[in-house]
């Protein structure tokens, strides 16, 4: 990658959508701004940590915060071969999550929309599966249904984990079909996952779209 | 020995120049039309760079419709929680829920509002100073040639220039009011302490290059009311004084700033706190009421943000300028970014390379807007009414509000605001029989 300050990758300005090492077809403008994002929050260091998503005071209404920043340093979501949490995320590993969230272009065919959905997808999956077993079980559902509903002192325990069993049966019942009484169901594995979503268009939902930017606005 | 003759004739001519073109027409209140000229040359210069720079672009790129950066750069979606929620798979407690979520908290990273607002406003269009170009594209000659003769003018005309005006309207405005001062308390005094305010305001816009356009004038600020503005920078005040006499409200400081207090709290009755003081609410509320009842002092002038705002939108007002009763007078301030960038980040630099910088901008444009005056109603709190003044101040000025603390700048978000949020998360649920 060559660089000129921080590892961004040196493009041509205001070129044709860039589709650098990270397949991410994204132009240099908007990773600009977000390379101007990511100093803001690295206050002007190399990495980012989790104590730096402090700074964002939107976030913090948000309930499943905890997961969304464990999301950034989750190493299966940097493509990286091994397992567990990075302490630490360059620029290249920012975008790299950043790219889950990108919106459908135009010219997409069948299997790149596939591929697209199956990578949105499995990020959400990896959301669930905090033990990173490959399944989603329902203690770890129940997890995130607590978090969602962190902040209403006025629910229980046992709201939480009714809803929590209540969205298993029905998750089983999709993926497994009628189980048997003895039938155990173990988890949510990523392909019931993925058939669980199926008829659901994800992609429109799940993205951040950035707006056009004239080019001539290269100012401060 | 000839030498310093020399230069004593530079001096004495320089000097009289500026007092002749500038300080005397200052006190008399009129203007000799140089910085008319200024600005329009200034105007069609930038203007010419601009088609240059869109030239220049057009080689690469089809063009764009250009979109206002002031309000972020990603697309948001505005529909409630609870509408999108209930698109997104009905209303049930499902794996859906946590998108919404995920999404917000993506957008959040990407571009936050709050933290926006305490960074420099995007422009649209390079306007020839290198600052605010951060990528320095080469993109013809012409337009160096023009950038290089701009940085000349700038440094080696201009600073010195509004230097020696900034060290006039200083110093009058301290040896004026020290002088009125001496005088027993009269109407004379008064008059004289309103001429001595002005004029050593207009030198200070002088000094500044500033082009202020005011509107509504008759919706100005009466004695015994309350002004209200939109914070920007420090030199709002000098703004808003350049048209009228106000009692300043403020924390006593060292230095200069606290000579200058001193002098001007002699000839007219400014509210200057001492840093203990402050902190007792009740103590300032108790004060400034005071000064309100009496109809024959100048109105207050009060910026209720608290701190520097960047302009593009208005933050929360505090509540305590609007205990105090009596009228409010709302006005609206913007800032024209394109000739000189008038925000004070204060986290970035301090009181001195902000002045600098703005010494060496091409000029201060700004619009001033008197709005109506405007009472607490009898059954609003003061949160309320200071959320209905905010509101006439945005929709004027074409500022975004945003229900945010202007003292998150430096602080994090109250636990309180958290609570809101996922409270009303909680609500719809429950609402829509997901649970019990």
């Amino acid at each position: 990658v060559g660089t000129a300050q921080m590892g961004v990758p040196r493009v041509p300005r205001g070129s044709a959508p860039v589709t650098s090492l990270l397949s991410l077809a994204v132009t240099s403008e908007q990773i600009e701004h977000l390379h101007r994002r990511f100093k803001q929050l690295s206050q002007d260091q190399l990495t980012i940590r989790k104590e730096n998503f402090d700074s964002i005071p939107d976030l913090e209404f948000n309930p499943i915060r905890g997961k969304i920043v464990h999301a950034f340093f989750d190493k299966r979501n940097l493509r990286q071969e091994s397992d567990g949490l990075a302490d630490e995320i360059n620029f290249e590993d920012f975008l790299t999550i950043m790219s889950y969230f990108r919106p459908i272009e135009m010219n997409m065919d069948e299997e790149q929309l596939d591929r697209f959905r199956k990578e949105k997808l499995k990020f959400l999956f990896h959301m669930y599966d905090s033990d990173h077993d490959g399944k989603i079980t329902l203690q770890e559902y129940r997890n995130v249904v607590e978090e969602l509903l962190s902040g209403n002192p006025h629910l229980e325990k046992e709201s939480a984990r009714s809803i929590a069993d209540g969205a298993m049966m029905e998750a089983a019942s999709i993926c497994v079909g009628q189980m048997g009484p003895d039938q155990v169901y173990e988890g949510i594995t990523f392909e019931d996952f993925l058939k669980m979503w199926q008829g659901i268009d994800i992609e429109t939902k799940m993205h951040v779209r950035f707006l056009n930017v004239d080019t001539i606005a290269h100012c401060y | 020995m000839e030498v310093v003759w020399a230069v004593g004739q530079v001096g004495a001519v320089w000097v009289a120049m500026v007092l002749g073109l500038i300080v005397v027409p200052s006190a008399l209140g009129i203007s000799l039309g140089i910085s008319e000229a200024y600005m329009w040359v200034l105007v069609k210069t930038l203007e010419w760079a601009t088609i240059r720079l869109q030239k220049g672009a057009k080689k690469q790129q089809p063009q764009m419709p250009p979109t206002p950066t002031a309000n972020g750069i990603i697309e948001r979606d505005e529909t409630p929680m609870e509408k999108e929620i209930a698109l997104l798979h009905g209303a049930d407690f499902e794996f859906s829920h946590i998108f919404y979520f995920c999404r917000k908290g993506f957008e959040a990273i990407v571009e936050d509002e709050v933290t926006q607002r305490f960074s420099s406003e995007e422009l649209l269009s390079w306007n020839l100073l290198t600052r605010t170009n951060v990528n320095f594209h080469y993109i013809s000659l012409r337009l160096t040639v023009v950038w290089v003769i701009g940085v000349i003018v700038r440094y080696c005309f201009l600073l010195p220039l509004r230097f020696t005006l900034a060290a006039i309207g200083i110093t009058s405005m301290i040896v004026g009011t020290t002088v009125v001062g001496q005088l027993p308390n009269s109407s004379v005094k008064n008059y004289l302490s309103e001429v001595v305010h002005l004029t050593c305001s207009r030198i200070l816009v002088r000094a500044l290059s500033g082009t202020i356009h005011y509107h509504n004038k008759e919706n100005r600020p009466k004695k015994g009311g309350i002004c209200v503005a939109n914070h920007t920078s420090p030199i709002d005040a000098i703004i808003l004084t350049n048209d009228g006499c106000y009692a300043m409200v403020g924390q006593v400081h060292g230095g200069l700033m606290g000579i200058i207090q001193r002098a001007t709290v002699k000839a007219c009755p400014h509210v200057w706190f001492e840093r203990s003081e402050i902190k007792d609410r009740h103590l300032v509320t108790k004060r400034l009421r005071e000064h309100v009842a009496d109809k024959s002092k100048l109105p207050i002038l009060i910026f209720p943000e608290g701190t520097c705002i960047n302009n593009t939108s208005v933050m929360m007002f505090k509540k305590g300028s609007f205990e105090i009763g009596g009228t409010i007078y709302p006005v609206a301030i913007k800032y024209d970014p394109q000739f000189g960038d008038a925000f004070w980040n204060s986290s970035k630099y301090n009181i001195v390379s902000y002045l600098l910088r703005i010494m060496t901008s091409w000029a201060i444009v700004c619009n001033v807007w008197y709005l109506p005056p405007m009472v607490r109603k009898e059954d609003e709190d003061a949160v309320q009414f200071a959320n209905r003044v905010r509101s006439a101040i945005a929709r004027q000025g074409g500022l975004t509000e945003l229900p945010w603390d202007g003292g998150l700048k430096r602080a994090k978000v109250k636990d309180t605001f958290k609570e809101e949020q996922q409270k009303n998360y909680s609500k719809m649920l429950v609402r829509n029989g997901s649970i019990g």
